[in-house]
């Protein structure tokens, strides 16, 4: 776009109240009748317009930065989380295969839908709790070998965290306990924020299908992202 | 993500706030939105960073419409949804451009949203203004943007540089005349 014009002090100074819309009334009629006779002022304006709008954009494109919200250190949960996330996957393969030997039994719908679609998550790998949390470390160990109770207690003694609200939850539902693992996993399901929303969300819905509450089911897995969540959504409306 | 509640009164506050260019009433803004646009870019091929571009510009967007009142929000919820609107139709667009490899222009977009599109001229203007910019020297720079963007009146950015208000006056006029020298050499 070129220039051609010069714009006066004086000038900048009446189109800036004009823009402002601090003219007085007589002068604002003033300049409006300016503006319909002559398209040169109109070009004033519109290139005042611009410039103010680049200055200020200048200015603000520095500050999204600093509004954007901080990512949570989760760095080590996300890589672990892939893992997992494919270990999950391979499981429910594997129980998906086990159905066949499942449906020779007398079960409830319910119980026989749990029972292909819920696999003990894996938990996390060894020294997570980094090297002060020993504790943490070993109850890890023992849910792993399948001590659910023993894990449980430890996970109880140490200070109440994301981490171990979650896991806790984890050991009822691996050692049967649905309704208690239900009071767990409520928590674990109560912020978006928390680290283990999703997967939480997808084994809280398992729990209340196992109770029989379908509704709740349906809603929490409809939350969580685990890869089998669509073949049960479908099963639940299926069963409806 | 919160839904916000606020009342019109507080609404018309928040969007005067806005349009002032409040520190907080912008970061509010940006942060209360920010979750869903992200949700939705990731869900749909694309990364947590081209979430954030694709927002950041969605979001200068919007702001410079409200300046112009060519959008003008009724409503908190009204605002919210043009910015989440801007944003998706942005990374619509470009995963087309990604597809076809070639610009998406907005005539190729039948039945886009966004009804309060720039001009290409006017986009490519600003562009300019914003490149020259950082080159007419520190104290320009921050002259114009305690003016401009800060809104502070001459006599309050007279006492920030120790000047008169006369001077204020003046230094202002000769940092534009840089801008617009360069802009048009």
């Amino acid at each position: 776009m070129k220039f051609p014009y010069d714009i006066s002090p004086e000038e900048l100074e009446k189109i800036e109240a004009w823009l402002d819309g601090s003219l007085l009334p007589q002068e604002r009629t003033a300049f409006e009748q300016q503006l319909l006779s002559d398209p040169l002022l109109q070009q004033k304006v519109d290139e005042l317009q611009l410039l103010k709008l680049g200055i200020s954009e200048s200015v603000l494109e520095k500050k999204l930065d600093a509004f954007h919200p901080v990512k949570e250190q989760a760095t080590v949960r996300r890589i672990n989380g892939g893992m997992r996330g494919l270990l999950v996957a391979a499981s429910v393969l594997l129980v998906v295969l086990a159905t066949s030997y499942l449906l020779f039994f007398n079960k409830s719908s319910d119980e026989k839908l749990y029972a292909q679609f819920y696999s003990p998550d894996p938990g996390l790998p060894g020294n997570m709790g980094g090297a002060t949390n020993y504790s943490f470390d070993k109850a890890m160990l023992d849910y792993k070998n399948g001590e659910y109770t023993k894990a449980i207690e430890a996970w109880k003694n140490l200070p109440a965290n994301d981490t171990t609200t979650y896991f806790m939850g984890m050991a009822e539902m691996a050692a049967g306990n649905s309704t208690t693992a239900i009071n767990l996993l409520t928590q674990s399901t109560s912020k978006p924020a928390n680290p283990f929303y999703k997967d939480a969300c997808w084994y809280l819905g398992l729990a209340y299908l196992r109770a029989g509450d379908h509704v709740k089911a349906t809603t929490f897995i409809q939350q969580s992202d685990n890869p089998g969540k669509n073949d049960l959504l479908k099963a639940l409306n299926n069963q409806q | 993500m919160q839904q916000s509640t606020l009342s019109s009164g507080a609404f018309t506050e928040q969007l005067h706030a806005i349009r002032s260019n409040n520190e907080q009433a912008l970061k509010r803004l940006y942060q209360e939105n920010y979750r869903k646009v992200e949700t939705y870019v990731c869900n749909n091929s694309g990364t947590e960073d081209e979430a954030k571009d694709v927002y950041q510009e969605a979001f200068i967007a919007v702001w410079r419409n409200i300046q112009l009142d060519r959008f003008q929000p009724d409503s908190a919820a009204a605002l919210n949804a043009y910015l989440y609107q801007v944003a998706h139709n942005k990374w619509i667009d470009q995963l087309r451009m990604k597809k076809t490899r070639k610009t998406v222009s907005w005539d190729d977009t039948p039945g886009s949203l966004e009804p309060l599109l720039p001009t290409e001229e006017e986009t490519d203007h600003i562009e300019l203004v914003k490149k020259h910019f950082t080159a007419i020297g520190d104290q320009c720079r921050e002259l114009l943007k305690l003016f401009y963007y800060e809104k502070e009146s001459l006599r309050s950015i007279a006492a920030h540089f120790s000047w008169t208000e006369a001077s204020a006056k003046n230094n202002k006029y000769r940092c534009l005349q840089k801008l617009r020298t360069l802009i048009n050499p």
